[in-house]
């Protein structure tokens, strides 16, 4: 792919420095853009989704089925005034929802999209995405404390005991997953599932040699601690609604809020596209192949030349491979998304009590018994 | 003592997860059902006759008004002084309905007023979207009342049939 922004480069006359110096922004400005693109719809696909499954119609008045709703609320949004009560923290009121922001918009760079297409590929790259998305429970604390407002304060205070009760779990069900990858790297991760079973037919595709299938009760729990991690319903106690108005962001209005709002939305995202990583095959075809190579190997002529530029046959394929895996990776992530929009539709809330023994007392001892049956498997198949 | 323990738990997952699919299941059900909302500037309610909307005056077949001005609506209103009505003697000394105003904008539509007509003569009607820019619209004479023939026999058939 390089070669190939290269050879645009000098095809237009443009210095070779300039493609040195902006080929790695590039997945940057595709990240950035994933998040406010995503959310957006995702925000809607929520709003459909919910109102799908109680026998109501949703937004349908901003454009066609109300497909601009989103963009219409954000214009809102934006375009409010920004309020800040006069007893708050001023500096600390403005810093939290960045902080609680910033760590998510990092592990968008952390996580392969495609099997290139990854921004920083680091040796330990799923203790660095543990590690970084803790960090944003202390922009909910900070905005809680610097509110200055009681409801505020619960709601921040619930959040950090939530986040560190859910996190143990949900790393010790992630120790699963490195013991049966024997790495941290994320782009091995994913490789280390393909291949399937055995060699024969079906067995060979790449759904059965997916993580979930040794390590499903990690799967479970890394599932349900990761809706505790992003706050959202049946562990929604941060801003609990009928309790605490709502919660950290209270006496939060206009583009901080907005910020809450998108930070949410992104980490849902960028969790369930780590779940789909870490068990159900990251960017990986279910079949024994790619669809697209079955399907365009003998229509693309074996050269093509776009513009002056000749493009081999392998850089198309390999370019339609790129976009399948893309495709493979939104589509479990969206079924996922749906899967928690199911439950928020379905479940209620928990009490505080209920939530805090559910984890140390349910979700703790399951993990270390999924941890056990992995050490068991790679004992017996230390391949 | 353990192995209940144990036990309990494993019982306790098992039924807590069928509760949760079950849940899920109906919920996955309702997918399926057509949108109750309804999308009321476009698409307006079916009422029924019951319904207690704005009030009005019927006619006879022949054209004439229903209302002999007996005024029995005026003393049941319990929002007192809310319908007005001033009767006067014709040269047969029939008594003819001068005025009769209804300030819709005070009424509660209780339907004392229409259940205490003798004649039938004031109905509810099914109409609801009363708003206006004053309050002295919102007062209704009796020119704005008043039906059409048609309609008053519309109205009459549709009162008899779900009575």
């Amino acid at each position: 792919m390089y070669e190939l922004y290269l050879s645009i480069f000098n095809k237009l006359g443009l210095p070779e420095i300039l493609a040195q110096i902006s080929w790695p922004v590039i997945p940057f400005i595709g990240v950035a853009a994933l998040v406010v693109i995503g959310v957006l719809f995702l925000v809607l696909m929520e709003r459909k989704v919910l109102a799908w499954l109680t026998i109501r119609k949703g937004p349908n008045r901003v454009g066609p089925f109300g497909l601009f709703q989103t963009i219409a609320d954000a214009i809102k949004l934006l375009i409010k005034e920004d309020i800040m009560s006069t007893e708050s923290n001023k500096i600390l009121f403005t810093l939290g929802p960045i902080i609680f922001f910033a760590p998510i918009m990092v592990i968008y760079g952390l996580i392969p999209y495609t099997g290139n297409l990854l921004a920083i590929n680091v040796a330990a790259g799923l203790f660095l995405i543990l590690a970084i998305s803790s960090l944003s429970t202390i922009g909910l604390v900070i905005s809680g404390w610097a509110s200055n407002n009681k409801y505020s304060l619960l709601g921040g205070m619930r959040s950090a005991a939530q986040a560190i009760s859910y996190e143990i779990p949900l790393v010790i069900a992630a120790i699963g997953i490195t013991l049966l990858a024997g790495s941290m790297n994320m782009q091995e991760i994913v490789t280390k599932q393909s291949g399937g079973v055995a060699q024969a037919a079906l067995l060979d595709w790449n759904m059965f040699s997916w993580n979930v299938w040794p390590s499903f009760i990690g799967f479970i729990v890394f599932f349900i601690c990761s809706i505790a991690e992003v706050n959202r319903i049946p562990f929604d106690l941060p801003e609990a609604e009928s309790e605490l108005v709502s919660g950290y962001n209270t006496e939060y209005s206009g583009m901080k809020f907005a910020l809450f709002f998108l930070a949410e939305y992104a980490a849902l995202f960028i969790l369930s596209v780590l779940i789909v990583t870490l068990f159900l095959g990251g960017y990986l075809s279910p079949f024994n192949n790619y669809l697209s190579v079955i399907l365009f190997q003998n229509i693309i002529p074996d050269t093509l030349s776009i513009a002056g530029i000749a493009i081999a046959k392998t850089q198309i394929l390999n370019l339609f491979i790129h976009i399948e895996q893309a495709f493979w990776l939104i589509a479990k992530t969206y079924f996922l998304i749906f899967m928690i929009m199911w439950i928020r539709a379905t479940l209620p809330r928990l009490r505080v009590d209920q939530l805090m023994g559910f984890s140390w007392k349910f979700l703790l001892p399951l993990s270390l018994v999924n941890l056990t049956i992995i050490a068991i498997y790679r004992h017996i198949f230390p391949n | 003592m353990v192995k209940n323990m144990s036990d309990n738990i494993l019982i306790k997952t098992i039924s807590g997860v069928t509760e949760i699919a079950r849940g899920m299941y109906t919920i996955a059900k309702h997918a399926f059902r057509p949108a109750i909302t309804l999308e009321y500037p476009e698409k307006k309610p079916e009422l029924n006759s019951r319904y207690h909307g704005r009030l009005a005056l019927t006619r006879n077949p022949d054209g004439t008004e229903m209302c002999t001005g007996c005024k029995c609506c005026t003393k049941v209103c319990p929002c007192g002084d809310l319908i007005h009505v001033e009767t006067q003697k014709d040269e047969n000394n029939k008594q003819v309905v001068t005025k009769f105003t209804v300030d819709i904008g005070r009424c509660i539509f209780c339907g004392n007023c229409t259940e205490a007509c003798p004649k039938g003569a004031l109905i509810m009607t099914n109409e609801f979207e009363l708003a206006d820019y004053s309050r002295e619209a919102l007062v209704y004479d009796k020119k704005r009342l008043l039906l059409s023939v048609e309609e008053s026999n519309k109205w009459s058939e549709m009162l008899e049939k779900d009575a």
